[in-house]
């Protein structure tokens, strides 16, 4: 492109805005508002951590010498809604925010504005939910909200209605930003950019944002049918209604947890390629893999209600078990893309690396329990739990971080510490194993999700104890981490526009990139295929410039 | 372009996602005909149905809106985004209600109004 | 089937206030005992009618 063509491409935009906190609250550039997604999301992340430290303080012994009965219950149910509807669920739609139009070559996302309301309608759900937190009464009922205890009847006082309001007005604005991102991607696309060329993190937030806008609503009506009962409890009495609840409620329950799954595998994809130095392995098995795998888990809600004795038992269990397919088929994208290739072991591919044999853990864990008769017996129960864990925090919360550890340096145009970074890592893994093992055979041995404590004489004492202990390991290393993003601020080692020698599109702008995303200085290169970087770089190598098809 | 990337353009990704919904609900509704479920078990043939709705209404505004918006137009600063703080107060304000009464969602009228305001101000300059 | 005796069991659904204290205990017995008690509502020895831990 002539440099006349291109200035016709770039014009300058008028008023470059500037900084400063009004600028930054009132932002309409996708990225600085991503940033302060992850920025509330963690700090929200890490109140839900010291929730979860204060129970596992308490679980640590037999009998309740810390929290209440009811206090723990408070404890638990913020924990739980604030992790799913606080931080991971804004870090999953936060990531697609900022990355997924310099992945295009775009110069913004579809509708900022609608895209900034999402950001405001979840600061405002939070707001919420932690006062329903704090309030005396405060909501307890765990974060399904389950019809007749989360009534005014059973549940009374604000801190229950502050829950339902903050979980509606959080979930609304990620309905928000799943629709902007999703038309981003499907229209916003730089030209010649096909959908087959699109990076395969890209491609793991596009099946995200379909199942945000398909099956979010959901939780929207569940939500108000919560709102309604707590207006007037006679509405929904009658175990229909209980019952009826609860499938709207996993209608949204299930995709959710897909939601803050697909991103972060999105990220060890691109970690993986980047750090193996090769572009990634089965494209277009990967794209059929993520597509196919969405909709099956748009399929499987009812797994959830399995022990109710009032679902199609038959079906959800061959859904919940046909997953397998796709998941397979992705790990074999995985494996292929190491395989083979020259690793580079930066902090970001060791959390990647490790996300393989952690999110396997959970999701075998979740198919043994796909079987109704198992699950009879473990529904519930700690057994459950430790598959959820599995999958969130030693999958997704990994992938979270080689995601990080990976565009840090993109975000901010500074680089984080590797040696502080490594030690992150291997505090997180140990006490991440060291937390939720003992989870599985807790379960098996009778302990049931949401105790304040147990009698000494259960037997589940000992491996509460070693639990515990992980817990606080894990607490160290997220300080080892914010310690490491502050000297990493503080004492700054300037990144280029692509420190990694990667492969998308993000990579060719600065760090950080200009408001529009790419200017006349950092051109959107030419994209012939999902690596266009590795494509330019690989034909720069060649002795002679060869003949390939054109972009079109 | 190369035939694969021709052929999976954006209204064929949401359609093949949407067939493989649509066969799953079917197989959904199949699995209910054939047994005696009570009628809470059978809700969930008609809330996949409704969530297919949905992605049929993708495909649609897809196929409606194809022509992509020319490069310059994207490089402009959207006007008055205080106006969206002003709705998500409002709308916040509305949700108070429920746990502290129901004179409090009468305030959200000043955010709501004046975010009105705004946005008529921003699509007017 | 689990060897005759009693075993706990415990709350497994998010029930309320009380939920890590619901217990219930199982009683476990012959066919014939099972028999006898639908007779007579009689059990031998370990849990009385009110079902309170012996």
């Amino acid at each position: 492109m002539t440099a006349q063509a291109r200035a016709a491409v770039y014009p300058s935009p008028a008023g470059e805005e500037r900084d400063g906190l009004p600028q930054w609250l009132l932002a309409t550039d996708h990225k600085r508002i991503a940033l302060m997604q992850f920025g509330t999301a963690f700090v929200l992340f890490l109140f839900q951590g010291a929730l979860a430290l204060t129970m596992r303080a308490q679980l640590a012994q037999p009998g309740m010498h810390i929290l209440s009965p009811q206090s723990y219950l408070q404890f638990m149910t913020m924990h739980g809604t604030g992790m799913i509807a606080l931080s991971v669920t804004p870090f999953a739609l936060a990531l697609g925010v900022y990355l997924v139009p310099l992945q295009l070559g775009a110069p913004r996302i579809a509708a900022p504005r609608a895209t900034l309301l999402g950001y405001w309608l979840y600061v405002s759900g939070a707001i919420f939910l932690i006062w329903g937190f704090l309030a005396p009464d405060g909501a307890s009922d765990g974060w399904w909200g389950y019809t007749p205890l989360s009534n005014t009847v059973y549940s009374p006082g604000a801190g229950e209605s502050l829950w339902t309001a903050g979980v509606f007005l959080a979930a609304a604005g990620m309905v928000l930003q799943g629709a902007t991102t999703l038309w981003t991607i499907l229209r916003l696309r730089a030209p010649g950019l096909a959908m087959m060329r699109m990076p395969v993190f890209t491609w793991a937030q596009l099946v995200t944002v379909l199942m945000v806008v398909t099956a979010f609503p959901a939780l929207l009506a569940a939500v108000s049918v919560v709102a309604l009962d707590r207006l007037d409890p006679h509405l929904f009495a009658g175990n229909f209604w209980t019952f009826a609840y609860e499938q709207l409620f996993w209608f949204y329950g299930h995709p959710v947890v897909y939601v803050m799954f697909f991103p972060f595998v999105g990220c060890v994809a691109e970690s993986l390629a980047t750090f193996a130095g090769r572009r990634y392995f089965g494209y277009k098995g990967t794209v059929l893999a993520l597509l196919a795998f969405a909709a099956g888990s748009m399929s499987v809600w009812g797994h959830h209600l399995f022990a109710s004795g009032q679902q199609v038992n038959d079906y959800f269990s061959l859904t919940s078990i046909m997953l397998t397919i796709p998941a397979g088929v992705e790990y074999f994208g995985f494996l292929g893309t190491i395989i083979g290739g020259r690793l580079r072991y930066t902090t970001s591919m060791l959390f990647a690396l490790t996300f393989i044999p952690q999110f396997a853990i959970g999701g075998l864990t979740g198919i043994l329990a796909a079987n109704p008769a198992i699950d009879y017996q473990l529904n519930n129960s700690y057994f459950i739990l430790g598959h959820f864990h599995y999958t969130l925090f030693a999958g997704s919360v990994f992938g979270f971080f080689a995601g990080i550890y990976l565009w840090f340096p993109k975000a901010t145009g500074v680089m984080l510490r590797e040696r502080l970074g490594k030690l992150h890592w291997a505090l997180l893994t140990v006490g991440t194993n060291t937390t939720f093992i003992p989870f599985f055979f807790l379960g098996w041995s009778g302990m049931p999700r949401w105790m304040a404590g147990y009698p000494a004489n259960a037997g589940f004492t000992t491996l509460s104890l070693i639990s515990s202990i992980g817990a606080g390991i894990i607490g160290v290393s997220m300080f080892v981490f914010a310690f490491n993003v502050y000297v990493s601020a503080r004492f700054p080692v300037p990144a280029g526009p692509d420190p990694w020698q990667a492969h998308t599109l993000e990579w060719a702008t600065s760090s950080p990139p200009p408001r529009f995303n790419f200017n006349l200085q950092y051109p959107v290169p030419r994209v012939r295929s999902y690596a266009p970087l590795l494509d330019i770089r690989e034909d720069a190598r060649l002795p002679r410039a060869p003949a390939r098809p054109d972009s079109g | 372009m190369t035939g694969v990337e021709s052929l999976f353009r954006a209204p064929v990704v949401v359609a093949v996602w949407g067939a493989c919904n649509t066969v799953l609900a079917g197989i959904a509704a199949g699995f209910v005909a054939a047994g005696r479920f009570p009628l809470a078990a059978q809700l969930a043939v008609y809330l996949y149905a409704g969530a297919l709705c949905i992605i049929y209404a993708i495909a649609v505004a897809l196929w409606l809106i194809r022509r992509r918006e020319p490069l310059g137009r994207g490089l402009r600063l959207p006007r008055r985004p205080a106006a969206v703080l002003l709705l998500a107060a409002g709308v916040a304000l509305l949700w108070l209600g429920l746990p502290f009464g129901r004179w409090l969602p009468i305030t959200a009228a000043v955010p709501l109004a004046f975010a009105l305001g705004l946005e008529i101000s921003a699509r007017r300059g | 089937m689990p060897a005759a005796g009693r075993w706990i069991g415990r709350c497994a659904q998010l029930c309320g206030l009380y939920h890590s204290t619901m217990d219930f205990w199982l009683q476990v017995v012959s066919p014939a005992a099972f028999s006898r008690f639908l007779r007579t509502r009689a059990l031998p020895g370990v849990i009385a009618a009110t079902g309170a831990a012996a």
